[in-house]
């Protein structure tokens, strides 16, 4: 859908271009002179995709292949048991801190404990009763509701324990463990440092995939659309997944994310250029090096080759990138178009006009 | 008091001796030290305002640049005019000054202006007065050559070896430097690490400009000893420049390495050089300092260059290409070579007509003594031997010998006829037949002298090439007058013998022959006056028919072919282009021995071209070997050659012609019409339309402008509102730009004996294509920002440069005119353009180039010469004590230019500024022609003779001084007819005016004047007119 706008519009640019265009005439040149100006030309090729212009982005990790180790409770780092970098099993230890909190979170564990195991005690007992038929079996239900009661409170304070970490011995401390097995890629805190609780303590990588995320110049928005195809160096294809349209205020862009396919070689925060380009639709789609196209009275041209020289032909350009135009109308695929000497046939063709 | 003159030589012979050989000692000494040039001294006081503006486009360097300059420059007193020249990156501002102006003086009110205007101009402008030079600075061209140097290694020697020890030589101005790639250290910031680092180019700059100096800190004690403290910190190396810290972030730091490479790159290139269609080379070019003596200089620079050879890497020579003082050399040879030629001529002229040889040496002895006080005065009034002032040598060749040989031609003729019994003194035989002359002698050198007065007076180029043209001629005469009158009586007292003399076979086959046509024309004088009338109708016809210019071309033996092509080619094309023309060029025309190209600008900024606009210039293999000996028909060939390259424009000059031009009109070409204007866009389709315009007019061999070229601008229309909320203003982002692309300078590195700049500079990637500019991310507020997202990038046409003349803008149209004349071309341009194009209000015309300097000296001549031809007729009156004999003598002078005129019709040659000198000196010969003739026939009359007894033997008798002047005069230009080397073509229509006219003139006045004189020379009654009364008289005129 967006494709057909873009060549409906690319088509009333070229119309209306063409309707303003100067038509210049051909240039004949014997094939002494364009050996002598050194013109070079290159044979059109059929465009299999629309390059529609490029791109920068920076390589980011896939945020579902992230686990971050969080502290429980606040406190004071005592020690760092792993290097940032380091590749850990789950349940490895990460950090021990020394918190009040714990301690406290520790003894009111105790205390549930109790009264979890009195209650516990206190049920059974009961139950003696009622089967010895001294107690209603009415109180039976009262002493349960205690027993849930406790233990529900007994695993409200080892949840705040956290799944993780576990007293390591000393009084008021606790071990921060490894939630799953990784890399350990970001350590936020210092031996030292006091940490608030609930607080993120590291990140831990669990895979290798990684993606990357493009900044989208307003100019570009509107074009590219999750599914669209990036190439990458390399020539590897990446498949864009999603598109912001928020605009960020001071860099004026969006920005735009692709998944980099597993065996390409990247780092977390390496910038890379990419190209976006799109699968040809019309059959009449060419491709000429980008220096091919000179623009000729305000309108884009290309000099094509003919038998007894070159004609400055207007062509509709409907991507461009540092290397390849991406034409359509005007040019076919087969015919050859010059690729040096421009600035000699650019004058010529401007002679002709005056 | 001529004769006294004549006597107290006599009376001392000896003395008179002595001081001739002390005047040709002295006079061998001035020549030996005279300074040689090939031109005179032909610039104004000019003093030239370089001033480089990186980056900055013709617009903005005229706003920013220029015009505050020139608001300060124009209240400088005693200028002319104030032309400047506004280019992408360069500023080109010259001022003309008074001739009387002191050059010193001049550069000092500049300078000081300058100083006053540098707070207005943006921060990193660089430049300043350009060097002393002149037009005919460029002495000595080389190029670097061998030794498999790189480009880079090229131009390190050359900055700093060759030039270094170049610049010292006395004389030479400055060594300017083109081609090649200036060495730089190098910081390529990775524009995304450096926006990711919210760093921008400015703070790298800034951060290695406060890492970058060694200093002392003072003294300080040991014990009894001092040590004095220096702190090292100036970078060396590569790594050093790595090393700086860029940003400190807590205990963090950044390093420059971190967010940029560094590593050996090269300056900005704005223009390059190629050679012989192999590739690109470096080349320099000594400039001669303003007066400086051309030919010492070459010989020091060559000396010099000797010296450094061994201390050059292994291979590497310096090869030059072009060495004025082959030039110099060629010219004064050609002049060198007709003066000895001449000097044979007349010693064997003098034989024939006087059949003696003893006085025939003691003539031509005045040749050499006239020509060694020449140079003497020449070297007392400073002025240098060029081809003018030889050439003047050359013209007066003819004209030294005259005062003698009529002195010494009374001599033999009155020892011819002393009566046998007679036995008068020696000595006192030798006083009467010099004293006898000395008056007419005398007033006839004055006459010579006076008519090339008006020479004297011209202004302008015209001034200074004419000027030193009449000054040896002048100087020539009056030293042959003086010698005539003291060294050659003494000489002939010495030399000539008493034995009495045989008519010389010449006269006595003329002298018979002349009697019958005199007596016939005495007799018809009708048939004569019918001649005479149809000759002037027929000079007034070949008048209109003869072509003016202002100066014939001297060929210089090398060839400029400058090219256009077009205006926004870079580089890089530019270079393959020029490399395809001089493929093509010595691949077809086998004459070419070398070729070397230079396009864009040079380093000085003397001749800032544009990227397009290349100068190649052409070595020529000597003349034996070419095809055909002419030098027109090789430029026609490499036309040819032109056309197999089409869209790449040529245009022929050579080296001294192409910067003479540049400096008197600051435009290149035969017409130059200015338009002027406030409106770039209104100047351009002028522009275009005259030139148009005046292609139409026969005769346009390349009309061109530049001003309605339009190169392609990449315009980036700043978004004011996006880049106001990314936080960025928008200098700073321009300034980041132009760092991406151009690059900012950020100190130096001091290497051992060179100084190498540090410069920070995108990638070249984003110079490779707009698209990755676009892209270009930038650090603003903690993020970044691309370029394209804060300006709109258009592509746009505009000025590819702004020429103003005292602060108006202006447009020019230049045309080279082939095979018509140049003012007849500018007349019918004129008026072609007078009708076709219609001024708007605002605008103004004005014409100028090479016609407006033969307007000037036609204008001035126009004035001088009646006053000179006054004075002249005053001299003829104080001599001749008679109007109507004056009057007589002067209708002479028509005649005389019969034959000029004809002989430049029939020859082919064009009216110019040498063939009127060679009018000029036609004139003063017929006036003494006649002179001669009449005051004899004066003589005669008071002797007691009737008129026509007078006219008859009167006219007989000097047959033989009158035949002797105009054939020694003629003949002394001969060589000059058939020279062919370099200012041959200035002196061939001087010599072809002069010796037709003598024809024409001698002819005429050895037949005509006594007719004329026998009817009109003396007033009825005043003189007896029958024979029988003086029968009894004895007394003798003879």
């Amino acid at each position: 859908m967006r494709i057909k706008l873009i060549t409906a519009l690319a088509a009333i640019v070229l119309s209306s271009g063409t309707a303003y265009a100067q038509d210049f005439s051909a240039i004949t040149l014997s094939a002494q002179q364009v050996e002598r100006l050194g013109i070079t030309v290159q044979t059109v090729e059929k465009a299999n995709s629309v390059a529609l212009f490029e791109l920068v982005g920076r390589v980011m990790r896939a945020p579902d292949d992230t686990a971050t180790v969080v502290a429980p409770f606040a406190g004071t780092i005592t020690k760092i048991h792993v290097l940032p970098g380091a590749n850990i099993k789950a349940g490895a230890p990460i950090a021990t801190i020394a918190s009040r909190d714990f301690a406290s979170t520790v003894s009111l564990l105790e205390q549930a404990k109790a009264e979890a195991s009195a209650a516990a005690t206190a049920l059974a007992r009961q139950k003696q009763l009622v089967e010895l038929g001294l107690a209603p079996k009415s109180s039976l239900e009262n002493a349960e509701v205690r027993v849930r009661s406790a233990n529900a409170q007994v695993r409200e304070r080892q949840s705040l324990g956290g799944a993780g970490s576990s007293a390591d011995g000393q009084s008021g401390s606790y071990v921060v463990r490894a939630p799953a097995g990784g890399r350990l890629s970001n350590l936020a805190a210092h031996v030292g440092d006091s940490i608030e609780g609930m607080s993120p303590l590291a990140s831990l990588t669990t895979s290798n995939s990684l993606w990357v995320e493009f900044q989208i110049p307003i100019r570009m928005l509107g074009q590219i659309a999750p599914g669209d195809i990036v190439t990458l160096p390399g020539g590897i294809s990446a498949a864009i997944l999603s598109v912001t349209d928020i605009i960020d205020p001071t860099t004026r862009s969006a920005s735009a994310t692709a998944a980099l396919p597993d065996g390409f070689v990247a780092f977390d925060g390496q910038l890379l250029r990419a190209k976006l380009s799109r699968p040809a639709e019309a059959g009449d789609l060419v491709q000429t090096p980008a220096r091919a196209v000179v623009q000729l009275a305000g309108v884009d041209h290309v000099f094509r080759r003919t038998t007894d020289g070159f004609s400055p032909t207007p062509v509709n350009v409907v991507g461009k990138t540092a290397e390849a135009a991406t034409i359509s109308g005007g040019l076919r695929h087969g015919e050859a178009v010059a690729t040096t000497g421009l600035t000699e046939l650019k004058s010529l063709a401007m002679q002709e006009i005056q | 008091m001529l004769s006294a003159l004549v006597r107290a030589a006599l009376t001392q012979r000896i003395f008179v001796l002595g001081v001739a050989l002390a005047l040709i000692a002295s006079g061998i000494f001035a020549t030996l030290r005279l300074p040689i040039d090939a031109f005179p001294d032909i610039s104004t006081t000019q003093v030239k305002l370089i001033l480089k503006a990186p980056g900055m486009t013709p617009e903005e360097v005229e706003q920013r640049v220029v015009a505050p300059l020139e608001m300060e420059l124009l209240g400088i007193p005693k200028q002319r005019v104030l032309r400047s020249v506004a280019k992408y990156a360069i500023a080109d501002i010259t001022i003309d000054f008074e001739d009387s102006v002191d050059i010193y003086w001049a550069r000092q009110q500049v300078s000081e202006r300058l100083a006053a205007a540098a707070d207005t101009m943006p921060a990193n402008i660089s430049g300043g007065l350009a060097p002393i030079s002149t037009p005919l600075s460029d002495v000595f061209m080389f190029t670097i050559e061998g030794g498999d140097l790189s480009a880079e290694e090229r131009r390190t020697l050359l900055d700093w070896t060759i030039r270094p020890a170049l610049r010292t030589l006395p004389g030479v101005a400055d060594v300017n430097t083109l081609g090649g790639l200036v060495r730089t250290f190098e910081v390529q910031p990775d524009t995304a690490a450096l926006a990711a680092a919210g760093l921008t180019t400015s703070d790298l700059a800034a951060a290695i400009e406060g890492a970058n100096r060694n200093d002392g800190a003072g003294r300080i004690n040991v014990g009894d000893e001092a040590l004095i403290v220096r702190s090292v910190g100036a970078i060396r190396t590569l790594s050093d420049l790595g090393s700086i810290v860029v940003r400190r972030d807590g205990g963090a730091v950044t390093l420059l390495q971190d967010v940029a490479q560094t590593r050996f790159g090269e300056l900005t290139r704005y223009g390059a050089v190629t050679k012989d269609g192999e590739g690109e080379a470096v080349q320099g070019i000594v400039l001669s300092l303003r007066g400086a003596d051309a030919n010492s200089i070459v010989r020091d620079v060559r000396a010099r260059l000797d010296e450094l050879a061994p201390s050059l890497p292994e291979g590497v020579t310096v090869e030059p290409f072009y060495d004025r003082s082959e030039l110099i050399s060629h010219a004064v040879m050609t002049v060198e070579e007709a003066l000895l030629e001449a000097i044979v001529l007349v010693v064997v002229l003098l034989i024939i007509f006087l059949g003696n040889l003893r006085a025939s040496i003691v003539v031509a002895l005045m040749l050499p003594m006239a020509a060694l006080f020449t140079f003497l005065m020449m070297q007392l009034t400073g002025m240098s031997a060029n081809l003018m002032s030889l050439g003047g040598l050359a013209i007066a060749i003819g004209l030294i010998v005259d005062a003698a040989v009529v002195v010494v031609e009374n001599t033999v003729e009155r020892l011819a006829h002393e009566p046998a019994g007679a036995r008068n003194p020696w000595v006192h035989l030798i006083f009467r037949s010099a004293s006898e002359v000395a008056t007419p002698v005398a007033s006839g050198i004055l006459i010579i002298c006076l008519v090339f007065l008006p020479l004297l007076a011209l202004e302008g180029l015209e001034g200074k090439l004419f000027r030193p043209v009449a000054l040896t001629i002048i100087f020539a005469l009056a030293g042959s007058l003086v010698m005539s009158l003291t060294v050659v009586p003494v000489l002939s007292s010495f030399m000539l013998t008493r034995t009495r003399h045989k008519e010389p076979l010449l006269m006595r086959i003329l002298t018979p022959a002349y009697t019958r046509v005199l007596n016939l024309s005495l007799k018809r004088p009708f048939g004569l006056f019918a001649v005479a009338a149809l000759g002037l109708v027929a000079a007034a016809a070949a008048y209109t028919q003869v072509g003016k210019i202002f100066m014939p071309t001297m060929d210089e033996g090398s060839i400029i072919m400058q090219t256009a092509k077009l205006p926004s080619v870079n580089l890089d094309r530019s270079v393959e282009a020029d490399l395809a023309v001089q493929k093509a060029l010595l691949a077809d025309v086998p004459e070419i021995e070398s070729i070397v190209g230079r396009v864009g600008s040079d380093e000085l900024g003397l001749d800032p071209m544009g990227l397009n606009e290349s100068d190649m210039f052409v070595v020529l293999k000597p003349k034996s070997e070419w095809r055909k000996p002419d030098k027109t028909w090789i430029v026609d060939e490499m036309r040819k050659t032109m056309e197999t390259l089409p869209g790449i424009e040529p245009a022929f000059t050579q080296p001294i012609e192409m910067r003479t031009s540049e400096m008197l009109t600051g435009a290149r070409g035969d017409l130059a019409v200015k338009i002027f204007g406030p409106e770039l866009s209104t100047l351009a389709d002028l522009a275009g339309r005259i030139q148009t315009t005046i292609q139409t007019v026969s005769g346009a061999a390349e009309v061109f402008t530049l001003s309605n070229d339009t190169t392609d601008f990449m315009q980036l229309n700043m978004d004011r509102l996006a880049i106001g909320a990314s936080g960025l203003t928008i200098s700073e982002a321009e300034d980041e730009l132009r760092a991406m692309l151009e690059g900012i300078n950020a100190g130096t590195v001091i290497e051992p004996g060179r100084r190498t700049s540090i410069v920070v500079r995108g990638d070249s990637v984003l110079r490779e294509s707009p698209e990755r500019f676009a892209d270009v991310p930038m650090a603003a507020g903690g993020g970044s920002i691309h370029v394209g997202d804060i300006a709109e990038i258009r592509r746009e046409p505009g000025a590819v440069k702004i020429e103003r003349e005292n602060a108006s803008r202006f447009a020019l149209v230049q045309a080279f005119v082939d095979g018509r004349d140049l003012v007849g071309f500018v007349e019918d341009a004129q008026s072609a353009v007078a009708t076709k194009v219609v001024l708007p209000p605002g605008y103004r015309l004005e014409w100028g180039g090479e016609f407006e300097n033969q307007r000037r000296a036609s204008e001035r001549l126009g004035l001088v010469v009646p006053v000179a031809l006054a004075m002249i007729f005053v001299v003829l009156f104080v001599t001749l004590r008679s109007i109507r004999q004056s009057i007589l003598i002067f209708a002479n002078v028509p005649l005389a230019l019969i034959g000029g005129i004809l002989a430049l019709y029939v020859s082919g040659q064009y009216f110019s500024v040498p063939a009127s000198i060679g009018f000029v000196a036609l004139l003063g010969i017929a006036v003494l022609n006649g002179l001669v003739l009449v005051s004899y026939f004066n003589q005669l009359l008071a002797a007691g003779h009737t008129v026509d007894e007078a006219v008859r033997t009167g006219s007989i008798r000097r047959l033989r001084p009158v035949l002797m002047t105009a054939a020694i005069a003629a003949f002394g230009l001969v060589p000059l007819l058939f020279a062919d080397g370099p200012g041959s073509e200035i002196q061939k229509p001087l010599a072809i005016v002069v010796i037709g006219g003598l024809v024409s003139s001698t002819v005429l006045t050895l037949l005509l004047l006594p007719v004329l004189f026998r009817r009109y020379g003396v007033s009825p009654g005043s003189v007896r007119t029958s024979q029988k009364a003086a029968t009894w008289s004895l007394i003798s005129a003879d």
